[in-house]
């Protein structure tokens, strides 16, 4: 998880736009011919419950790439969720800003043990793929 | 003319569970009649030693009908049409359509419970089983019942494999696949498929399809028909092409299983992470053995397949209204499957050792429910 420049999980900095897309980059190995496998939402130890994500509104599809890849990290193309998707999960997002990006934001797992938060992240996996691919970086 | 209560072959689980029966299996139902009728004519002429061939008329007698289908799954009621006052025993000094539907039943319960079949079952007519329960898919059974008995011998997959594969080294199947088209020889009436494991095998098509084909060489299709299984369930040849679709251009296909493993294969130190190792290679081809059995009968799609952070294994497929995973873990070569219900608060989480072949039968199983 990025380092965040403070601003807690909190309901002032909750993201409420039902259309805003949140951004996932995915590792290449996680993408067999177009598909990204369910692990792309999926939460790591290091995530303590919350997924990182990039808004839209701040970073289109491309910039997140962009900025996620200056970082000397691997991402084959984007994949994205809605809030209103978040939402019908009970889940919520909030803006979480870091040095070097200002589009962070996290959804917030907290709340849910590891079962219901990979219920939770698969959902959202197979509503990305049913998106489809947003930003598809060259080969 | 009346009718005379002859057999209750109840239909069992998967597509029979709404008290009604697909008019997709009524071909078992006249599979079933067609063993009842050569085992009946077989009894017959071991009746008469001195006879070749049952007497006129012996077939057409046995006029089974189907008049309605009962709830308690799908429950068709077989009925004897006979002329008025007679018996079907009357007409040939026996009934031996009756004892025919016995002896199969008896056959059936000696197979389901892995037995050696009664020493007066003739041998010779196994094969006809390839016919009867073709269309069963892993979760359906058909539960021989008859008016004698309220309940009968489960006659499912598993049970008809059994029974075939003491006769011979094969059995048919039915096969619902994604395979690539390589390509098809007309003089020979046979196209050519490449499995996701690699494997490649023929099919049984008419020559006008195989022409057909030849256009989407060396397209994905999906593949529904019947196949011929050896003794450990691998898709010899297909025999039977009911249906060949094009799969949708945007709709992703897995790379091949061994394709995708010799890729796994490869990945090097730091993968995803700095600290990520190579993945182990036993771990590989556990996983890909277990694959490998899921898939074999034709009725589980392949699945897309990536390793894990942690370095395990997981297969992952995205039905209509479920997302599954099945996951191997390396320290322990346990099987871990997750499904998620896309609409609702269904869930599955099954935890089992990789190595036992009932895994492969249970996790099938749980696969299937979702697959519908």
């Amino acid at each position: 998880m990025q380092k965040s420049i403070g601003m807690p999980i909190a309901p002032r900095y909750l993201i409420t736009v039902d259309n805003e897309l949140l951004h996932r980059n995915a590792h290449p190995t996680f993408v067999d011919n177009g598909r990204p496998s369910s692990q792309v939402f999926c939460l790591t130890e290091d995530d303590r419950g919350q997924l990182s994500t990039q808004q839209n509104s701040k970073a289109s599809a491309e910039v997140a790439y962009q900025r996620y890849t200056a970082r000397g990290l691997q991402s084959c193309g984007i994949w994205s969720v809605t809030i209103l998707e978040c939402k019908s999960l009970d889940l919520s997002a909030y803006d979480d800003p870091v040095i070097d990006d200002n589009s962070h934001a996290v959804i917030d797992l907290t709340a849910f043990n590891n079962s219901q938060a990979r219920k939770r992240t698969n959902t959202l996996a197979a509503n990305a793929r049913s998106r489809g691919c947003q930003y598809k970086a060259l080969e | 003319m009346a009718f005379v209560r002859f057999a209750y072959p109840t239909f069992r689980g998967g597509r029979f569970e709404g008290n009604a029966l697909p008019v997709d299996v009524l071909p078992e139902l006249s599979a079933y009649r067609e063993v009842i009728v050569d085992l009946a004519k077989y009894l017959f002429i071991q009746s008469h030693p001195t006879r070749q061939r049952v007497p006129r008329g012996f077939v057409d007698s046995f006029r089974l009908v189907l008049r309605n289908v009962e709830p308690g799954s799908a429950r068709p009621i077989l009925e004897l049409l006979v002329p008025d006052q007679d018996q079907p025993a009357l007409l040939f000094g026996d009934d031996y359509f009756a004892r025919a539907r016995d002896q199969i039943a008896n056959a059936v319960h000696a197979a389901s419970a892995r037995q050696a079949l009664p020493n007066d079952f003739p041998r010779a007519l196994i094969p006809q089983f390839n016919q009867f329960g073709k269309s069963l898919r892993p979760n359906e059974y058909i539960e021989l019942r008859d008016p004698a008995h309220e309940i009968g011998p489960r006659y499912d997959r598993d049970t008809r494999r059994y029974l075939i594969l003491q006769y011979r080294p094969e059995y048919e199947a039915s096969v619902d696949l994604i395979a690539e088209i390589r390509g098809g020889v007309l003089d020979r009436e046979q196209i050519t498929f490449r499995l996701p494991d690699g494997t490649i095998i023929d099919a049984k098509a008419p020559e006008s399809a195989v022409q057909e084909i030849f256009p989407m060489v060396p397209s994905q299709v999906r593949v529904i028909g019947s196949g011929v299984f050896d003794q450990n369930d691998r898709l010899k040849s297909i025999v039977h092409i009911e249906e060949l679709t094009a799969t949708e251009d945007d709709i992703p296909v897995p790379t091949p299983l061994a394709d995708r493993i010799a890729q796994l294969g490869a990945l090097q130190e730091g993968w995803v992470r700095a600290d990520s190792r190579p993945l182990d290679q036993r771990l590989l081809t556990v996983f890909s053995n277990f694959i490998g059995a899921l898939l074999a009968d034709g009725t589980i799609p392949p699945p897309f397949v990536y390793p894990t952070p942690e370095g395990n294994v997981q297969a992952e497929w995205s039905f209509p209204s479920w997302e599954v995973s099945v996951m191997i873990v390396a320290a322990t070569e346990m099987v871990c499957l997750h499904a998620v219900h896309l609409d609702g608060d269904d869930d599955r989480e099954i935890e089992l050792p990789a190595a036992p072949h009932d895994t492969v039968t249970t996790l099938r199983g749980v696969l299937l429910e979702c697959v519908r």
